[in-house]
């Protein structure tokens, strides 16, 4: 992982975006890793466009990666959420395409490089797609 | 030290201070195992053939050489996939022949899941219920509880030799003596034991002890059980197959005399002579020697860390019971960028739980860091993990 992408990663953890706790939610997904006591919490409001927040605490990986994922679904409508669910699975799956541009992509596909870790880095998506499921 | 270790010549940068959970291997092991793929292999106790009979003898030799480490009869020694395979089969089969409902089990709040979870399930299937000695609040055990713990319904006692989180030498003599005294069976998980101490089961007095290879400077994949004949005896097999049985029928089968009983199938072969060359290193070392280099290291990173680093809670404080393990939370840092940070500057460091939640519970937290220092870390290897853990604070806190 480059200098660059550590440094965003590190920001993100330092001052993580769109936490806390949203009023008005209409769904939320807690979700734990038992091996080292992380826990996220993601908040949304469902409607045309969502709105989201998220609490927890854990490693830098796992907080940094809610954040990033707050960056990237912040506003945007449910069928929008569900490309990026997609596209966050297929990034962790298989890497970046070549022609990424977005930093926020770059910086998540970085942590692919602590595959121990991943279960820290997925558990803010996994709160995602829990929401996406009751996001009528 | 490191010199006798391959990896170091490897990774001539690694600092290694992981070794509770895994022991690097010196060359005598590895060169074991090399020379008997390319020299021995055939498999044992069935060829009728030259070849065989060499594989078969190098094999039984190393179980000689175990029994007589351990001061044990040779049919004592039963191999195994490792300590945790060890508590299961002593927990089934000991379980099938010893529990009754109503019965209880007692274990410690410090002890590894492996010595937990298999005991969990026994309870279940004979009704009978587990129960836990606690800590005092210097995190040793409390033979005070332990004593009113220890009664006529306990049947089977088993803990750790030495805890894998805190590195704190459990008093088993005492446990094993209060155990006696009522009767129970008594089972030592020496995991973290061998590694660090002379075994010596007979002066001991226990019915069953257990170690892993891999933990002792040996091969993963192998382990040793050690049983009272006389229990073994009356225990009912683990697993069928080849190797155990005397004789097989359509009808049934009869068992094979110990410690075949206990050994299905076709064993660890090189993982067993690997064993056995590890014995020998222990051997030829001065454990005592050792031990007292790791508390040496323990010592210098527990005042290391009280001199400079007042956010890090030490787990435990050092003690002649204790082989040198430092477990610690620090108050800003998660245990994962810790060992993240360490593991930028080349230093292996374990995070997490240690396969012992409830230990976590106990100590107030849900995951800690850890350095287990063994015999080929040094001085220096501390010295440059205390400057990661600044590195640490500077990119984290500053």
């Amino acid at each position: 992982m480059t200098e660059e992408w550590k440094a965003l990663i590190l920001d993100h953890y330092k001052n993580p975006r769109a936490y806390g706790e949203l009023e008005d939610f209409t769904a939320a997904s807690e979700q734990h890793n038992r091996t080292c006591g992380d826990h996220v919490k993601v908040y949304a409001q469902q409607g045309v466009l969502g709105r989201f927040g998220f609490i927890g605490a854990g490693c830098s990986l796992c907080l940094a990666s809610a954040s990033l994922m707050m960056e990237l679904v912040q506003d945007k409508t449910k069928a929008e959420v569900s490309v990026i669910a997609d596209e966050f699975r297929q990034i962790w799956e298989n890497g970046l395409a070549d022609d990424e541009s977005r930093d926020a992509w770059k910086a998540l596909a970085g942590l692919r490089a602590y595959p121990v870790r991943s279960r820290c880095v997925k558990l803010a998506w996994q709160a995602l797609d829990e929401i996406l499921l009751s996001w009528v | 030290m490191k010199a006798l270790f391959p990896i170091f010549s490897a990774h001539p940068e690694l600092v290694y201070l992981d070794s509770n959970a895994t022991s690097q291997k010196p060359e005598i092991v590895i060169e074991a195992i090399n020379r008997y793929y390319r020299t021995q292999n055939a498999n044992v106790h069935r060829g009728i053939y030259q070849l065989s009979e060499d594989a078969t003898r190098a094999f039984e030799e190393a179980r000689i050489n175990i029994a007589q480490y351990l001061n044990a009869e040779t049919r004592e020694i039963i191999f195994t996939r490792g300590t945790t395979e060890a508590v299961n089969l002593v927990a089934q089969c000991g379980g099938a022949a010893f529990l009754r409902p109503g019965d209880e089990i007692l274990l410690t709040v410090a002890e590894h899941h492996s010595n937990i979870v298999p005991w969990q399930i026994v309870a279940e299937r004979h009704g009978a219920k587990v129960k836990f000695i606690p800590l005092n609040s210097d995190r040793r055990l409390d033979l005070d509880a332990a004593r009113s713990l220890i009664t006529e319904k306990t049947r089977f006692v088993s803990l750790g030799h030495v805890s894998n989180v805190l590195g704190v030498i459990h008093p088993i003599r005492e446990i094993i003596k209060m155990a006696r005294g009522v009767g129970a069976l008594t089972m030592i998980d020496g995991a973290q034991g061998v590694p660090h101490l002379r075994v010596d089961v007979k002066e001991l007095d226990c019915d069953f002890y257990a170690f892993s290879g891999h933990k002792c400077f040996g091969p993963t994949g192998i382990g040793v059980l050690y049983g009272k004949k006389a229990l073994l005896q009356v225990m009912p097999p683990y697993q069928g197959g080849g190797d155990m049985i005397e004789r097989v029928t359509l009808e049934g089968s009869t068992w094979n005399e110990l410690p075949s009983k206990f050994e299905a199938g076709t064993p660890h072969m090189e993982g067993v002579i690997g064993l056995g060359a590890a014995i020998e290193f222990l051997k030829s070392i001065d454990l005592e020697k050792i031990l007292e280099h790791d508390q040496t290291l323990g010592r210098q990173l527990v005042h290391a860390i009280k001199e400079e680093f007042p956010k890090v809670k030490i787990m435990v404080e050092p003690g002649p019971d204790w082989v040198g393990t430092v477990t610690f939370a620090h108050e800003s840092i998660h245990p994962h960028d810790l060992a993240a940070v360490c593991d930028g500057e080349g230093i292996a460091i374990r995070a997490g739980h240690h396969c012992a939640q409830p230990l976590m519970e106990v100590l107030g937290v849900t995951a800690t860091a850890r350095v287990s220092p063994s015999l080929y870390n040094d001085a220096d290897d501390m010295n440059r993990f205390i400057k990661a853990l600044r590195k640490a604070e500077q990119l984290f806190l500053g």
